[in-house]
């Protein structure tokens, strides 16, 4: 058993493992200074147990926080299960900050949301972003403080599935992409690096000035980037917003302050280039 | 939530507060939170052009 702990700031992380190769695979995607030995006195956010289940002889890793159940894996697939598992804690059980399914980055001071759904291209957008020079805060999470407002980074490695991984690795020759796992049920999976600026600055909270939702959509023509007003760009904040409803009222002030300081855009491509350009002129 | 606040007081202050929560926007759009069934709908449309209506089924 080589139980871990995992400090991807804001939250702290124990894991119970029994995976005699999760926490190499995880050496290769985390800096080192993030995992440790967990401390028997601190108090972590979260408990992850993977455990062998000699039931489940076809996956026999169980991934659950406590008594609740997450998932059952084979072997090869543990990486992204257990990244998968911690975005489910996260977004189940977290509610000091208003979480957003969003992709956040940050340039000169000032930070981009691209809330999406699966399939809209945003973890590809946020890839060639952040070898752009863009900072990543989150592929994942966006993490808004309710006291002030400001964006909380949560920066991982940033999940790239099927043809991305190709694109991106094709596009940008230095980027590192780790842990390509294929058979799972989102496909193959694989995981960007962050760069240098993102990891050294991973607690530095950013002032949120764009709201951008991606729609990728094949064919040959040109990228559209239209103005949209801030009550449908609230709404589908909220939309897709993991806990917008438990908080209630915070989370409905929280939100109106974001959409009042924040301009809102859609973003249709084909092109990827297209849409930087696009982009460069926020 | 106060845990201090006694029941009465916490009665007293379910009163007190408002039925919705509105916030209204620079571009004119506003959106209403009601307070008692939690619900959040679009007040009136701003004057930007709205792109979302026929993509709602992207974000389902």
């Amino acid at each position: 058993m080589t139980d871990f702990a995992l400090h991807t700031a804001p939250f702290s992380l124990r894991v119970t493992n029994y995976s005699p190769v999760l926490l190499d695979a995880l050496s290769e995607l985390y800096p080192s200074s993030l995992l440790s030995v967990p401390d028997k006195d601190h108090i972590y956010d979260f408990c992850l147990t993977v455990k062998r289940k000699w039931a489940g002889w076809g996956r026999p890793f169980h991934v659950s926080a406590g008594e609740q159940h997450f998932r059952m894996t084979d072997a090869a697939q543990l990486v992204p299960v257990f990244e998968w598992g911690v975005n489910w804690c996260i977004a189940s059980y977290q509610h000091q900050y208003l979480a957003i399914h969003a992709a956040v980055l940050e340039r000169n001071g000032k930070a981009l949301i691209m809330p999406a759904p699966p399939g809209s291209g945003k973890s590809t957008l946020c890839a060639v972003l952040i070898q752009e020079g863009w900072r990543l805060l989150s592929d994942e999470m966006c993490l808004i403080d309710l006291s002030n407002g400001k964006i909380v980074p949560y920066v991982r490695p940033v999940s790239l599935k099927n043809q991305s991984l190709q694109l991106v690795q094709q596009w940008y020759p230095q980027a590192q992409i780790r842990q390509v796992t294929s058979g799972t049920t989102k496909g193959t999976v694989g995981y960007l690096l962050p760069s240098e600026l993102s990891w050294q600055n991973c607690k530095l909270a950013a002032h949120a000035a764009w709201v951008v939702f991606p729609q990728y959509e094949a064919g040959a023509r040109p990228a559209r980037f239209q103005p949209v007003c801030s009550a449908d760009a609230f709404m589908h904040l909220a939309h897709n917003s993991f806990n917008y409803a438990v908080l209630a009222e915070q989370g409905f002030n929280s939100l109106s302050r974001l959409t009042q300081q924040t301009e809102a855009y859609r973003l249709e491509y084909a092109d990827i280039e297209q849409a930087l350009a696009e982009l460069s002129q926020l | 939530m106060d845990v201090q606040l006694s029941y009465a007081d916490w009665l007293q202050m379910q009163r007190n507060q408002p039925a919705v929560l509105n916030a209204v926007f620079a571009d004119g759009s506003a959106v209403v939170f009601s307070t008692a069934s939690h619900e959040t709908h679009c007040e009136s449309v701003g004057s930007v052009a709205n792109s979302f209506e026929a993509k709602e089924s992207d974000f389902d």
